[in-house]
């Protein structure tokens, strides 16, 4: 496995499931990037996000023989990483932890920046927390498809094996997601002019 | 095309699924309605927004962490099987409950036949009523005819099985013989 580069990600599950362990970190490696920013688009918080990436991988450690070679490995583990995001959400949903202010943009206060320190690294760091937030404020259904395709730039027949939807419904949520969160970013443009 | 048409299209449009003639369209209608034209270019900000926001990642000893709760949860695992294995178990009980258990169910066993009555033995409900109701046909004790009198004694006696029939003939016909007389019988009693 030291040359395990030229392994694609097929290959490398069906060597785990043989028992090959060095597989498994590759695996590893190759995905806690990529699904920790699906992840944390999803729940909004890093540590949170980092303990479901964990459990996604635990999962396919104590599970890998129901992984069956007809599908993408992507899909597949991203499929597992957004039902436990999604868990997730409805735990916290539950225990009502999240006030109300947390999913709006009107009501959650953010940290302006001050005159001098307004650089260019500053204004994108606040319209990145800006945008977090807007995708945050999405319904469930629109955010996830959304994330999967123009973040994590997935195709429409993955994300729609992945979320288990139609083919034309994941292109109609995807198309009201856009059309939703140009809407919630419009306030964010003009505050960035104004700041400017 | 309308307002309506654009929103539905404007992703397809994006991603280059429209055929010819409805690119024509799109494009002739966003470059005669301002709003929908503004609407296509912030559509297509926030889709380079989201390509460009930055990338999250995760922390220092994320592989540590992750094979140490691997080794946990192995450890877990090998404790459950070892505990199912050790010969301790009974279909995932402890002997002395299995055994508690057993013996509590035959107990209750035993007990529903020992306080029940054996239900085969009892006479049938149906039977009595209609015992019942042949008996509510007849004239009171004083006035019953000697075959009645005998009759209703062997009732008693015979087996319950056997007395319907014997109950039904007799009945029938002392009943049509002396239903006028009953009927008399019974008015002067209500008098």
């Amino acid at each position: 496995m030291s040359d395990n580069i030229k392994y694609s990600d097929k290959e490398l599950i069906l060597r785990f499931q043989q028992g090959d362990e060095l597989a498994y970190v590759e695996l590893v490696n190759r995905y806690r990037n990529r699904l920790i920013n699906f992840v944390f688009r999803f729940v909004g918080t890093k540590e949170e996000s980092e303990d479901i990436v964990q459990d996604t991988f635990v999962k396919l450690y104590e599970k890998k023989d129901y992984y069956r070679p007809i599908n993408e490995f992507s899909t597949w583990i991203f499929t597992i990483a957004s039902n436990l995001a999604k868990t997730e959400l409805r735990k916290r949903k539950r225990r009502k932890t999240s006030s109300l202010s947390d999913l709006g943009l009107e009501n959650k206060d953010f940290d302006v920046p001050v005159q001098d320190t307004t650089d260019e690294e500053t204004l994108d760091e606040f319209a990145d927390s800006q945008i977090q937030d807007a995708i945050q404020s999405l319904q469930i259904h629109f955010r996830t498809a959304l994330i999967l395709r123009d973040i994590e730039e997935l195709s429409y027949e993955e994300i729609s094996k992945i979320l288990d939807v139609p083919l034309g419904t994941i292109k109609s949520r995807i198309n009201r997601a856009r059309l939703q969160l140009q809407e919630k970013l419009k306030s964010v443009y003009k505050d960035r002019r104004r700041i400017i | 095309m309308n307002c309506y048409e654009f929103q539905d299209k404007v992703s397809a449009y994006i991603e280059k699924e429209l055929t010819l003639s409805d690119v024509n369209r799109f494009e002739n209608h966003i470059s005669s309605c301002k709003v929908c034209d503004s609407t296509f270019s912030s559509v297509r900000l926030a889709i380079a927004n989201l390509q460009r926001t930055k990338r999250v990642r995760v922390s220092k000893g994320f592989n540590d962490r992750l094979l140490q709760r691997l080794k946990n949860e192995k450890l877990n695992s090998i404790n459950r099987i070892q505990h199912i294995g050790s010969g301790k178990n009974f279909f995932g009980y402890q002997p002395k409950y299995a055994f508690a258990s057993i013996l509590l169910v035959g107990l209750i066993i035993f007990l529903s036949y020992e306080v029940f009555p054996d239900v085969q033995t009892r006479e049938p409900i149906q039977l009595s009523t209609q015992r019942d109701l042949n008996g509510s046909l007849q004239a009171p004790n004083n006035f019953r005819t000697q075959n009645q009198a005998n009759l209703s004694v062997e009732n008693s006696e015979e087996d319950s099985l056997q007395i319907p029939e014997l109950t039904k003939e007799n009945s029938a016909k002392s009943n049509s013989r002396d239903f006028p007389r009953k009927i008399k019988l019974v008015n002067d009693n209500k008098k």
